[in-house]
């Protein structure tokens, strides 16, 4: 890893989520391949969403449950909203072609990476949330 | 399945009377007679020191009857009298003879009265044809039957009464007693009925059984038996593997009781092993509460997955919540290969997202059935027969509709209803109960039409014997009666 660099946000409620998603959204840029870990109910869904607004995307955006991948075309960008949770081997991220979502217009937001461990694109930033009640602990590192 | 636990649609129960008539040769004058002999058996018992009786008689059939009971009562040595809704001379067939006899005897007819002076009323007004608004000079004699300090008797059907649905016609008698005939009208023991019926009774009127023959009841009335019939005895060997284990899931923030209450229940009710996955504090926090469960920090997706690998089944809902963590572990609960019991939030949830799957069952009180439907819980009501068949076949579920007269439906359109249960059941943490019992017994090898037949029938009974005559029971009281209902 290069030059790693931390940054630290909190947010103490769900549109506060959503606003710290908005302003992640102006550094987004395609090829890049950024990742989310948290508990369940930590808030990776609520910030991916906040992104998405941010982006100017006004529909409805959805957990990925079934197929693993949700994709949205906004603002010039691919974005695939990856969920991992349900994946039972890394192997199976082959079946689904994820070499094939990077590209230079395409941006992938990937939750619970370490489920897909070794068969993951390099990732450009890796985002942790640590909660504790309503109050949330967000740390970007680049 | 045994005569008395078949419930029919009025118009079976009009096509069961025609087969009685017409395939069996009974005299339509003489079940007639014998249907006024079972009321007036039944007033006899009920209220052996009754002198006066005024029988309420419409202008059909049911009015026939009321005829019956009356010359009956007079010959026991009763004051009555007749109110006459339709001149008996413009009667028609059997119910003409009956009034004929009343008449030839000697026996007085007035018309409706505002105030109504006798120790018995039997209302014969109206039967299970009606399907519309009673008319308005009926609603006033129904009212004046209401505010008279007489007891009152229905025949077959409390006038006014929807005999499908148990919703009032716009007016309907609110009776002490009713006395029903022929088939059980499926109507008359879910949603509003009892406030009407009061005791149900049932006369076959020794029609034969082939009557019933190759006539396909519309759902069937749980017995007691339900319990014995669906959970066999437990063999001496038996080890908790081989009885279940149950994941629950549920207790956000603020609503940590609900998963106790569900995970006590199951254990009473026999499941092996019972987790609780819940908001990492509560897991620390309420273990002492029921040390018999294994309590999970529900937070750690790791660990709700290990847990998941593990379970025989899931109860997902009680107190779950509608935040983050309780979205997040919904889908991943629903979207595993397991049965579920979803309940509560977890039915709002579905509401909200709806999910596609089988193998689950619902188990939603009128308002959950209304979010589900996109109904309001008045729709639902109206017709729960109705409510609770498109809820199965929508989501592909097993469906318990609560609220009096449980009813339980499979997606192939099955109905049973639950005929126990009491008004001291209506406390928070009931369904939660009803939620951790359902799913013990999924636990335990009954299928999900089984489970949630029994274990609606499980529920009320023990609420029954936890309630005996108390006006409320706290849901832990249920829980402590289960085993005394156990087979």
């Amino acid at each position: 890893m290069k030059n790693s660099q931390a940054r630290e946000f909190h947010a103490d409620s769900e549109a506060a989520m959503m606003e710290l998603g908005a302003q992640l959204a102006g550094d987004l840029a395609g090829g890049q391949v950024v990742t989310l870990s948290g508990d369940l109910g930590a808030g990776k869904t609520t910030l991916v969403r906040g992104m998405l607004r941010g982006l100017g995307f006004d529909g409805r955006v959805k957990s990925p449950s079934y197929g693993l991948v949700e994709s949205y075309e906004v603002a010039g960008l691919a974005i695939h909203h990856l969920d991992l949770y349900r994946l039972g081997e890394p192997e199976e991220l082959d079946f689904i072609g994820i070499e094939e979502l990077v590209g230079p217009a395409s941006v992938l937001l990937i939750e619970w990476p370490e489920r897909g461990k070794g068969r993951l694109p390099d990732s450009s930033a890796r985002i942790r949330i640590e909660h504790n009640d309503d109050h949330r602990r967000i740390l970007l590192t680049r | 399945m045994d005569i008395r636990s078949r419930l029919y649609r009025a118009e079976q129960v009009g096509e069961l009377d025609r087969r009685a008539i017409e395939d069996h040769g009974i005299e339509g004058f003489e079940l007639m007679q014998r249907a006024g002999s079972a009321v007036f058996r039944a007033i006899r018992a009920r209220y052996p020191e009754a002198k006066s009786l005024v029988a309420c008689c419409g202008g059909g059939n049911n009015g026939g009857d009321g005829y019956v009971v009356a010359s009956l009562a007079r010959n026991a040595g009763l004051q009555v009298r007749v109110i006459a809704m339709k001149n008996p001379e413009e009667l028609g067939g059997d119910a003409r003879r009956a009034a004929d006899a009343w008449l030839d005897a000697g026996g007085p007819v007035s018309d409706p009265d505002r105030e109504i002076e006798a120790d018995v009323i039997v209302d014969a007004l109206l039967g299970t044809g009606l399907d519309r608004d009673v008319r308005d000079d009926y609603a006033a004699l129904i009212e004046s039957i209401d505010a008279s300090d007489a007891a009152v008797v229905a025949v077959d059907v409390p006038s006014g009464l929807h005999a499908d649905t148990g919703m009032p016609l716009g007016a309907a008698v609110r009776a002490d007693m009713t006395v029903s005939f022929i088939g059980r009208k499926r109507g008359l023991e879910t949603g509003r009925a009892p406030d009407f019926t009061g005791t149900l009774l049932f006369d076959d009127l020794d029609v034969p059984d082939t009557v019933y023959r190759d006539l396909e009841p519309d759902a069937e009335r749980l017995s007691e038996n339900a319990l014995e019939r669906f959970l066999p005895a437990r063999a001496r060997s038996i080890h908790k593997g081989a009885l279940g284990h149950l994941l629950v899931c549920g207790g956000d923030y603020n609503m940590p009781g609900a998963v106790v209450l569900a995970s006590r229940s199951a254990l009473m009710t026999g499941s092996g092993l019972v987790s609780v996955a819940t908001r990492r504090e509560h897991s620390i926090s309420l273990a002492g509460s029921l040390p018999e469960a294994m309590w999970a920090d529900g937070e750690d997706g790791d660990m709700l997955d290990a847990l998941a690998a593990r379970a025989d089944v899931v109860a997902l809902g009680p107190g779950l919540g509608t935040s983050d963590w309780s979205r997040e572990v919904w889908r991943r609960l629903l979207g595993r290969d397991l049965p579920v019991v979803l309940d509560a939030d977890g039915l709002n949830l579905l509401a909200e997202h709806g999910f596609e799957r089988e193998n689950w069952i619902l188990t939603p009180h009128p308002g959950e059935a209304a979010r589900l439907l996109g109904a309001s819980a008045g729709e639902v009501q109206c017709d729960r027969f109705a409510a609770v068949r498109e809820l199965a076949t929508r989501f592909n579920a097993v469906v318990a509709l609560k609220g009096a007269g449980s009813l339980v439906a499979d997606p192939a359109g099955q109905v049973a209803l639950c005929p126990f249960g009491n008004p001291a059941m209506a406390t928070a943490g009931m369904g939660d109960v009803l939620t951790g019992v359902v799913a013990s017994l999924v636990g335990q090898g009954l299928d999900l039409y089984e489970a949630a037949c029994a274990g609606v029938v499980l529920h009320a009974r023990a609420g029954d014997v936890a309630a005996e005559s108390r006006r409320g029971i706290l849901a832990g009281e249920l829980i402590d009666a289960l085993p005394r209902v156990l087979p």
